[in-house]
């Protein structure tokens, strides 16, 4: 009996997702939000280079003091460099602390652990002492090498102000009035470097928008759109099936659309995820399903096909508004597509093992399943008459 | 022993706290078409949906072919047939007759062979002789067949009861005919009980029952051609005149062997006769006797539709229907 019943359901759920797949093709517009939006917008994405520098949480700086030259009797430049970095860092929302082990910090950065490693390297105490001598004819510049998290572009432009505000006052302290100080900045993406360093800043950026936006614009309808749905659910065919039916149907589009944004990306940009793309087709599943969901779910709880857009274009800028300008980290955090640029970061930015995407990812499938399951019961309880 | 298939039992019904059926009560036994007829707002598509548990009355009993509708709805998903008002609540445009048909006929498990087999049965049997016509999107179809494509769904999976809520509606005059012979010959073919919703009193002409709605309560509940045979006239005829006043209407009504007489045209008028010899030659004889010639008179029907305009008239300004009726 339970057997049987559980043959009728899945017959139904296979013959609904079926149908749900037969209208999408048919449905135009369906279509030029499917293929033309992912297409257009990935070209787009390898044309330009988006920029969006906001403050949010504290940028962490590894310094390693490598210097061990002799320089001017009174001062530890190396040393009284470092203080003043730590002096600057608050100002900048920046942390800045010591590290021994360059290897480490290397770690910690292709991690994403921390935002930057700044070294000071054997000669900076010498070089800056020659400077003081007040014959000397030309300044002998001392570096610092930065090397920068280049995913995460608000925390670059902390490290960077941070870094640009100590070296002035640190030239006024000590009367140095030249170029007599030199960062020499890296941007890093991950293990290796590669090309399409602007590709792996933008797709984590582009990439969970588009799937979740495009995604949602077509699922916010597809109940509240679905108006024969009511006549089937006269048939043996129940709600849980049809909203199941829908979810799985669109986790088939979303993975068209993933072929479609991978492979121009690919194909026409050379672009190539550091990570896996096993890892990274997971990842951007869990996106999917979270945007399917959160379409599902303002599909149900809409009373026309016009409310619905209403609260998925409402639902949607809340989305872009908390990742872009929401200062408070805590909040940013717990934001679906902040998890979702995580987890894209550190699969295809990163190159960095599943591993290190789960949290994220995980958090993607808890708001999705909290969004299917609130979904059921408000649709089980709401009348719906044909 | 007679079974009832379709019976609703001083069910009340009210949404949001407004009162839209109240003490109804009608059935319609095994086999049988039932006509439920009222105005807009009457009530009629409510009674459907209480019948099709899609709405839980506050009080009385509903049973559809023997099942409590109340207490155990999802029973009846392998009973009943629904064929809703609009189609576009009931069909997808977008796919063809067919495809429609196996959608639905896969939600009761039935093999999409087989449901092309019973879809294409039924279509035939409504009048789709082309294949064209099967395999077209719905939506290019015409409101004639499109109803009927909706009709073929409510039976793909042989249900015992089928309610159609309002099939005729919207539809031209002869096709209006057409769809209640049809569900005419699939009674007969298939022995489906019909619950058949209709503003129009014309479909009761096709019915074993009728119950006649209005504003949530049922004023009349038969067998038609009873209530036709209970009125005083034995004949009807079709009079056109080359004028008439409401004088003229007055004095024809005072005639001897003439029991009513109702408006029909500008000039013309239905006259009922009681049971008489040769009631044509009398009822002209009558006629020019009171200087009223005709210039045409044919032999009509007497129909529900008539009676019910004639209690209604009886009712005069109360009546339960506007003239259009
Ligand atoms: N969901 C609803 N909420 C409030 N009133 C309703 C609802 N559905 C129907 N009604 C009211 O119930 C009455 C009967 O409606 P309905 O059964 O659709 O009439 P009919 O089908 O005979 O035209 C109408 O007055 C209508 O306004
Ligand atoms: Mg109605």
């Amino acid at each position: 009996m339970s057997i049987n019943r559980l043959e009728g359901s899945v017959i139904r759920i296979a013959a609904l997702i079926r149908k749900e797949l037969e209208g999408i093709i048919k449905d135009r517009m369906a279509l030029i939000v499917l293929i033309l939006l992912p297409t257009i917008i990935t070209f787009s994405l390898g044309a330009y280079q988006f920029r969006v520098l906001t403050i949010a949480d504290y940028a962490k700086v590894a310094v390693i003091n490598q210097d061990t030259s002799i320089g001017d009797p009174d001062y530890n430049f190396a040393d009284e460099f470092f203080w003043e970095l730590v002096e600057k860092a608050n100002d900048s929302v920046c942390i800045v602390f010591p590290v021994n082990d360059e290897n480490i910090a290397n770690f910690l950065l292709w991690r994403g652990d921390i935002d930057a490693v700044v070294i000071i390297p054997f000669g900076f105490n010498s070089h800056l002492a020659s400077n003081r001598d007040p014959e000397a004819p030309i300044p002998v510049p001392a570096y610092i090498n930065v090397t920068l998290d280049g995913t995460d572009l608000e925390n670059q432009g902390k490290v960077i102000d941070c870094l640009t505000s100590a070296i002035s006052d640190f030239k006024i302290r000590f009367n140095f009035t030249k170029d007599e100080i030199i960062p020499a900045i890296t941007a890093v993406m991950g293990p290796t470097e590669e090309q399409g360093i602007d590709l792996r800043v933008t797709v984590p950026l582009i990439t969970p928008l588009l799937l979740i936006g495009g995604i949602m614009i077509l699922t916010s309808q597809c109940i509240v759109g679905d108006v024969p749905l009511r006549r089937l659910l006269l048939t043996p065919a129940s709600k849980s099936e049809a909203v199941l039916a829908k979810v799985l149907a669109y986790l088939i589009t979303a993975i068209i659309q993933m072929v479609i944004i991978i492979g121009i990306l690919s194909l026409v940009y050379h672009y190539q995820p550091s990570g896996s793309y096993i890892s990274l087709v997971l990842c951007l599943l869990c996106i999917s399903l979270f945007g399917i969901t959160l379409g599902v779910f303002i599909s149900i709880i809409s009373n026309s096909r016009l409310q619905a857009n209403q609260y998925f274009i409402f639902a949607f800028l809340t989305l872009v508004v908390i990742e872009l300008a929401v200062p408070v980290a805590d909040v940013k955090n717990a934001s679906p597509l902040h998890m979702a640029r995580e987890a894209i970061i550190n699969i295809a930015s990163r190159g960095l093992p599943l591993y290190y995407a789960m949290p994220p990812m995980i958090g993607l499938l808890i708001y999705s399943l909290a969004l299917l399951a609130i979904s059921l019961v408000i649709f089980s309880v709401k009348r719906s008459v044909v | 022993m007679d079974e009832r298939f379709i019976e609703l039992n001083r069910v009340h019904v009210t949404i949001s706290g407004k009162t839209i059926l109240s003490d109804v009560s009608f059935y319609a036994e095994r086999g049988e078409i039932l006509a439920v007829i009222g105005g807009s707002g009457a009530g009629k598509t409510t009674c459907l949906r209480v019948m099709t548990g899609q709405i839980r009355p506050v009080r009385g009993e509903v049973r559809v072919a023997g099942i409590d509708v109340v207490r155990y709805r999802e029973r009846l998903e392998h009973v009943l047939g629904y064929v809703p008002q609009l189609d576009e609540t009931g069909l997808y445009y977008e796919f063809s007759a067919i495809r429609n048909a196996c959608l639905f006929a896969r939600m009761y498990g039935i093999p999409t062979k087989e449901a092309e087999r019973r879809a294409r049965e039924i279509l035939e049997f409504l009048g789709f002789r082309s294949e064209e016509l099967m395999k077209k999107p719905v939506g290019h179809l015409s409101g004639g067949e499109r109803k009927r494509v909706s009709i073929c769904i409510g039976l793909i999976h042989e249900p015992r009861v089928l309610l159609l809520d309002e099939p005729t509606t919207g539809l031209d005059a002869h096709l209006r005919v057409d769809v209640l012979n049809y569900l005419r010959n699939i009674n007969r073919q298939y022995g489906v009980t019909m619950g058949i919703v209709s503003h129009d009193l014309e479909t009761a002409e096709f019915c074993d029952r009728v119950a006649v709605l209005e504003k949530g309560h049922v004023a009349l509940f038969g067998n038609p051609r009873e209530f036709v045979r209970s009125i005083q006239a034995r004949y009807a005829f079709i009079a056109s005149f080359e004028k008439l006043t409401d004088n003229d209407i007055s004095r024809i009504k005072e005639l001897r062997v003439v029991t009513d007489v109702l408006p029909v045209g500008r000039k013309t008028l239905k006259i009922f006769v009681r049971k008489i010899e040769e009631p044509l030659n009398i009822l002209v004889d009558e006629l020019e006797k009171v200087g009223l010639t005709p210039l045409s008179v044919t032999s009509s029907d007497i129909t529900f539709t008539d009676y019910f305009r004639l209690i209604a008239m009886e009712k005069e300004e109360e009546s339960f229907f506007p003239r259009n009726y």
